[in-house]
């Protein structure tokens, strides 16, 4: 339990506060939760810091302020409907009031509900470090460890088709597997979040023609990093999920472009 | 400094801004923000509205609360100025054990000043964040819609539920349960609600191995700290030998537990507790106390107790009250009798065996079940595996105790407040007019607090150090060191002719009881003694063994082993329909019992002694089956517009019974009072359910008085009579029945004295509504009022008490039928259970409205086990998943879409106006009825709890 509390008035009044031994306090569903993993002695709330709460259309770009909460997120006009769909993945309510899109990222959760569907769409981080304010890819910052920056807001695209599929084993418990495929111009981007294993990308080029065997193959033998039996299913099971949901997903990509893949 | 407005009123705290901010509004007494899952954010028991929103208190710091308004559940109306929203959730009946009424009903306020005309999505979504184990979701949609009604035209519309029984004014009629209105509103009502300021507080240190030697202690450093009151040990505390089982006494579970423990028999079991001022120094204490255990070899399943040489649960020594074998010595030898194991004492012969970790048996049976097999056309054989799973209570496992005038007054949340006396009389070595409990309202219990699991121990503290004493379990504690479904291996063999008929049933039932053996008999019985009745079969024969192991305890749970027993059963008919290629509706109207049928299988199936032989009572079972088979379109095959999708029906004949013949006991004393009013002093312990307001109404068509003159006491262990308490589903049929006889008794003496005043004949004499003697032959009237007020003059014959003592030979059986129709997909293994309908006959349901939900709370708890809910245990015996979200109860979000409960109107000989039980029974059909769909829509059967997509997906060989 951290010591001290500091209430940011803005994202510069957070970051000069950031020591080793602080952490940021957004929503609160996490590093308040029962058995969080984050130990600090001194939480940085940014519950009350100016300008990371708005929700901003801008062309076929969506600006979201990192501490718009799951529940902004469903309700405002201007978010595209496939991020609604995974914030709607955290099925409580209450905790859709209060969990943030920054500290949904932040955490970086292996079975994380936003992180699929915003990698699948390469969305945009806007991140303070220091006096350095830089725009990063989210898949390079989920793979970094540096906990210093602060996301300040999220970019992603309006008009890109995406399909996300989530199994857990209650609409409350924590996700075995949540995948997201978007369509690009080039390929289809699969993104999953695969429950105490971690976060997976992978491209798949239009060159070749997807069948359900073959996407149940390939993750059969793919080399997934630390995936183990666990109480959230077997690896059988694990693996099994992973080919057949790319699969479903390419295929109602599919039939909602007319494109293939 | 935290400025806040809370309710409207600007409120300053020099607090820790780190500390929650439920914490800081129970600092500001708004004490119903409670906590179900210590800050999880999961159950909601700690929603307010922040500035607008309506978010887990638990999850917000005080700091960041800082200059906001906070609105919580006590800001609406009180218990005699109630609020539209908080009587129609009372109205609708959802108000149950209502840990987590104040909190619906501050939801429920917010969505309605926001949207006066919410759809049923938008009350979904509300509800989204709310726990609720007791009566389900189904009914909150009804009070959204009570609500709507309300504000748009003043009344209802809607039918709440079914009435029953006319003629009578109070039985069967809709009407808010007594307790309600204090409950919803937030008013002080659970344990936690009566704790005086200067308490201090308990935790208790706990064994990381599963078996093993407390070999040293050392409690030095924790008793170093300043604020430490006591360290309690195995060492310094009584070595007395008994059993947390709540139920008649001598009940037949072995007594094999200590307060505290040399030798610790699962992860969890207590080796310390530690009293302290504040619960910062107690825990602080508790984390110094020095522990050296010499680990042993430990077994978790009933394959690994029953191996030849598996290491022994229990290896002291064993003990009979009665009927101690002849070879007892020579048993005892072959034990290896270190002082550390203490001793299992057994208050009549079981067949335990201690030595093949066995703590009790049972076998009988009726004709010639071989021969049956023989002659039978199709014989199927399967093994049904059930899982361990808690009962989630939303308030946690509470005692807070304390010392006046050299008497222990305990305030306790449970089932069973005279055998909480009881225990803690054993514990503290004071006879038990020196003990007081006090049940409080009941926040869930579901047979969890039928077991003394904390009130022993927090009494104790009490009385070993003269100061109060609050202990709370956290929620791992609840799944770690509390009790548990009995995870069940049920074998069925059945054989059957090819028009249906079933020859032969054969069931072998392996239990495990984990550590101790409470309930260890009781309950694995139940899945013979509550199934195998359901049958016109004339060869039955039962084998059920209950294994100790290292589990984490089990003990009482609704239903007691009758889902389990159930599940093995009408799965196994399924298969042998299946088998034979008959409509499973056929085999099941060809077989089973109706009225009048004797029902010899009972014999050997009492609770530790001979049971006794009935025919078949009141039965709406066929009606049952026939009703849900017309609503679900039995025989109809559905289609999904996805292939993927393949949906199945199915349906499971269900029974329980109402309270134990012969063994349970009740009592009530009702009490004419000075303005005519009524007290009834009832040994009855209402946890919920509505119990007070059955004896209400009883008391009140009985006497002809209106509901609002009478008065309920229960569950006090001073001014009721003894009561064996709620467990069994005796609550309506023997605390009701008790409450009808005083009723009755009373009726007499009012009666009488009328008579007498009025100087006519007593048989002249009638009770009139509201509250009157008339005399039929003259036409003279006395009010109630009247009456009194001569009887209690100096000139009278005194007040008018009347008691009533309740015991019973006759069962009353309740029995139904579930349904359940399932959508499988059969490529990710997905289930949704798209339709439930649970059917029940509950002889004259007493309070509809609050039947129905208990019908819907009870199935969606089942659908939970059916298909999510798992105690998982890593190698070492510890629970990795104690915790709401990763354990994985049912919500709103799982419900299913179309639920519905009915009730078959049967009127029973013996129940309280006809009445037999209604919730413990509603726990027994989802197992099978989903599982016999899945079949139907899939194919495949799946013989284990939970039924799982990873598991449908094994059985189709996709994985």
């Amino acid at each position: 339990m951290a010591k001290t509390l500091l209430m940011a008035k803005n994202a510069a009044e957070a970051i000069d506060a950031k020591i080793a031994s602080a952490a940021f306090l957004a929503g609160g569903t996490e590093v308040n939760r029962l058995g969080s993993t984050v130990e600090a002695e001194t939480l940085i709330s940014l519950k009350k810091c100016e300008g990371l709460n708005s929700i901003k259309k801008d062309g076929d770009k969506v600006h979201i302020g990192s501490m718009c909460t799951f529940q902004d997120i469903v309700e405002s006009e201007d978010v595209p409907a496939y991020l609604k769909e995974a914030a709607l993945f955290m099925a409580s309510r209450t905790k859709r009031n209060m969990a943030t899109i920054g500290g949904n990222i932040a955490a970086r959760r292996s079975d994380s509900y936003l992180l699929p569907v915003l990698c699948a769409v390469d969305a945009e981080l806007s991140l303070l470090t220091g006096d350095l304010e830089e725009s990063k890819n989210i898949n390079l910052y989920i793979n970094e460890e540096n906990d210093d920056s602060l996301i300040t807001g999220i970019t992603v695209p309006e008009s890109v088709q995406v399909a996300s599929k989530r199994y857990a084993n209650t609409a409350q418990s924590h996700a075995v597997i949540t995948m997201s495929a978007a369509s690009t111009a080039e390929c289809v981007k699969l993104a999953v979040a695969v429950k105490n294993t971690g976060i997976l990308s992978f491209n798949l080029s239009s060159s070749g023609r997807l069948t359900e065997e073959a996407a149940v193959a390939f993750f059969k033998n793919y080399e997934i990093k630390d995936i183990e039996d666990d109480m959230f299913g077997s690896v059988d099971y694990k693996r099994y999920l992973l080919g057949i949901t790319a699969y479903d997903l390419c295929k109602q990509l599919i039939a909602e472009s007319g494109k293939e893949v | 400094m935290i400025n806040l407005t809370i309710n409207g009123k600007a409120r300053s705290f020099d607090v820790d801004p780190t500390i929650r901010l439920r914490e800081l509004l129970l600092k500001n007494g708004n004490f119903a923000v409670r906590d179900s899952d210590d800050a999880e954010g999961f159950c909601g028991s700690d929603t307010v509205i922040m500035d607008g929103i309506p978010v887990f208190s638990n999850l917000v710091l005080a700091g960041e609360a800082d200059g906001s308004e906070i609105r919580t559940p006590d800001s609406l109306g009180n218990s005699v100025d109630l609020t539209i929203v908080q009587q129609a959730l009372i109205d609708a009946g959802v108000v149950q054990s209502a840990y987590n009424s104040p909190a619906a009903a501050l939801l429920f306020t917010w969505l309605f000043e926001k949207n006066p005309n919410p759809s049923r999505e938008d009350v979904k979504d509300i509800l989204s964040g709310l726990f609720i184990r007791d009566a389900g979701y189904e009914h909150y949609y009804l009070a959204a819609e009570l609500i709507k009604e309300k504000l748009n035209g003043g009344e209802y519309k809607t039918e709440i539920a079914p009435e029953f029984r006319p003629e009578l004014k109070s039985v069967g009629k809709v009407m808010p349960k007594i307790d309600a209105p204090q409950l919803v509103s937030g008013e002080r009502a659970f344990v936690e609600d009566y704790v005086d300021a200067d308490t201090c507080y308990m935790v208790v240190l706990r064994s990381p191995y599963a078996s093993a030697y407390v070999s040293k202690i050392d409690t030095s450093k924790a008793e170093a700290i300043p604020g430490v009151v006591k360290v309690i040990t195995a060492y310094n505390c009584p070595d007395v030998t008994y059993m947390s089982a709540g139920q008649g006494n001598p009940e037949p579970s072995p007594h094999d537990r200590k307060l505290l423990n040399k030798k610790v028999r699962h992860v969890g079991d207590r080796v310390a507790a530690v009293i302290a001022e504040t619960l910062e120094d107690a825990i602080k204490a508790r984390d110094l106390i020095e522990v050296e255990y010499e680990p042993m070899d430990a077994v978790f399943t009933v394959e690994e107790a029953m191996t030849e040489g598996a290491p022994l649960v229990h290896n002291g020594k064993v003990e009979y009250v009665s009927g101690a074998p002849d070879d007892l010595d020579d048993y005892n030898k072959k034990l290896s009798g270190d002082e550390r194991e203490g001793k299992v004492v057994y208050q009549f012969p079981l067949q335990g065996d201690i030595l093949h970790n066995v703590a009790a048996a049972n076998h009988g049976g009726i004709g010639d079940v071989d021969k049956a097999f023989e002659e039978a056309d199709a014989v199927v054989e399967a093994t049904y595996q059930t899982s361990q799973i808690q009962h989630t209570p939303l308030e946690t496992h509470i005692c807070y105790s304390k010392l006046e005038n050299g008497r222990l007054i305990v305030y306790a949340s449970t089932q069973v407040p005279y055998h909480v006396r009881r225990i803690v009389s054993w514990v503290t070595g004071l006879s038990e007019n020196k003990i007081h409990v006090i049940k409080t309202r009941v926040g869930g219990g579901y047979g969890s607090k039928q077991d003394i699991l904390v009130e022993d121990l927090t009494a104790y503290a009490t009385f070993a150090t003269g100061r109060p004493v609050l202990y709370h379990n956290t929620r791992e504690e609840e799944f770690i060191a509390n009790s548990t479904r009995h995870p069940m291996r049920v074998h069925v063999k059945m054989g059957g002719k090819k028009d249906g008929t079933i020859t032969g049933i054969y069931m072998k039932v392996d239990a495990n009881t984990g550590p101790y053996g409470n309930h260890a008999l009781t309950v694995p019985m139940n899945s013979c003694s509550k199934t195998l009745p359901l049958f016109k079969c004339d060869n039955m024969k039962y084998d059920l063994t209950i294994y100790y192991t290292n589990t984490p305890p089990a003990g009482a749970y609704q239903g007691y082993g009758t889902p389990k027993g159930t599940y093995g059963l009408m799965m196994a008919m399924g298969e042998l329909a299946d088998k034979l290629g008959v409509d499973y509706k056929d085999m099941v109207i060809k077989n089973h019992v109706e009225e009048g049928y004797m029902l010899e299988i009972l014999k050997g199936l009492g609770e530790g002694r001979e049971g006794n032989v009935v025919p078949v009572g009141s039965c709406g079972l066929r009606e049952a089956v026939e009703k849900g088979c017309e609503m679900i379109e039995w025989g109809k095959r559905e289609e999904s517009d996805d292939p993927d999708w393949k949906i199945g029906k199915g349906f499971a004949m269900i029974m329980q019974g109402s309270g134990l013949p012969g063994l349970d006991h009740a009592n009530a004393v009702a009490k004419l009072e000075m303005d005519g009013s009524i007290i009834v002093l009832s040994g009855a312990a209402d946890i919920g359910t509505g119990l007070d307001t059955i004896i209400a109404k009883v008391t009140s068509d009985i006497l002809q008085v209106p509901m609002d003159k009478i008065t309920v006491v229960s569950g006090d262990t001073d001014s009721g009579a003894f009561d064996t308490g709620s467990y069994a589903s005796s609550g309506t049929f023997f605390s009701g029945n008790a409450a009808v006889v005083a009723a009755n008794n009373l009726k007499e003496k009012i009666l009488d004295e009328a008579a007498f005043q009025l100087e006519e004949d007593v048989a002249d004499m009638e009770l009139v509504w509201p509250s009157e003697v008339r005399s039929t032959k003259t036409g003279a009237s006395l009010s109630f009022y009247d009456i009194i007020h001569t009887a209690t003059s100096g000139t009278g014959r005194g007040h008018l008490i009347a008691p009533g003592s309740f015991t019973t030979a006759a069962s009353s059986v309740p029995y139904g039928a579930h349904f359940a129709q399932v959508a499988v997909n059969v490529r990710t293994g997905e289930i949704k259970v798209q339709k439930f309908y649970a059917l029940q006959d509950a002889g004259t349901p007493i309070n509809p409205e609050a039947a129905l939900c208990q019908m819907y709370g009870a199935s969606l708890k089942s659908i939970g086990h059916s298909l999510y809910e798992d105690m998982k245990l890593d190698k070492d015996g510890r629970c990795i998943n104690a915790n709401m979200t990763d354990y994985g109860v049912p919500m709103i979000s799982e419900q299913p879409e179309d639920f519905k409960a009915v009730l078959i109107d049967v009127n029973d000989a013996h129940g309280p106006f006809g009445a037999k039980s209604i919730s413990e029974i509603a726990c027994n059909g989802a197992a099978p009825a989903i599982g016999n769909a899945i079949h139907d829509a899939c194919g495949v059967w799946l013989r284990s709890w939970p039924m799982t997509p990873e598991k449908v997906l094994k059985a189709l060989g996709k994985i």
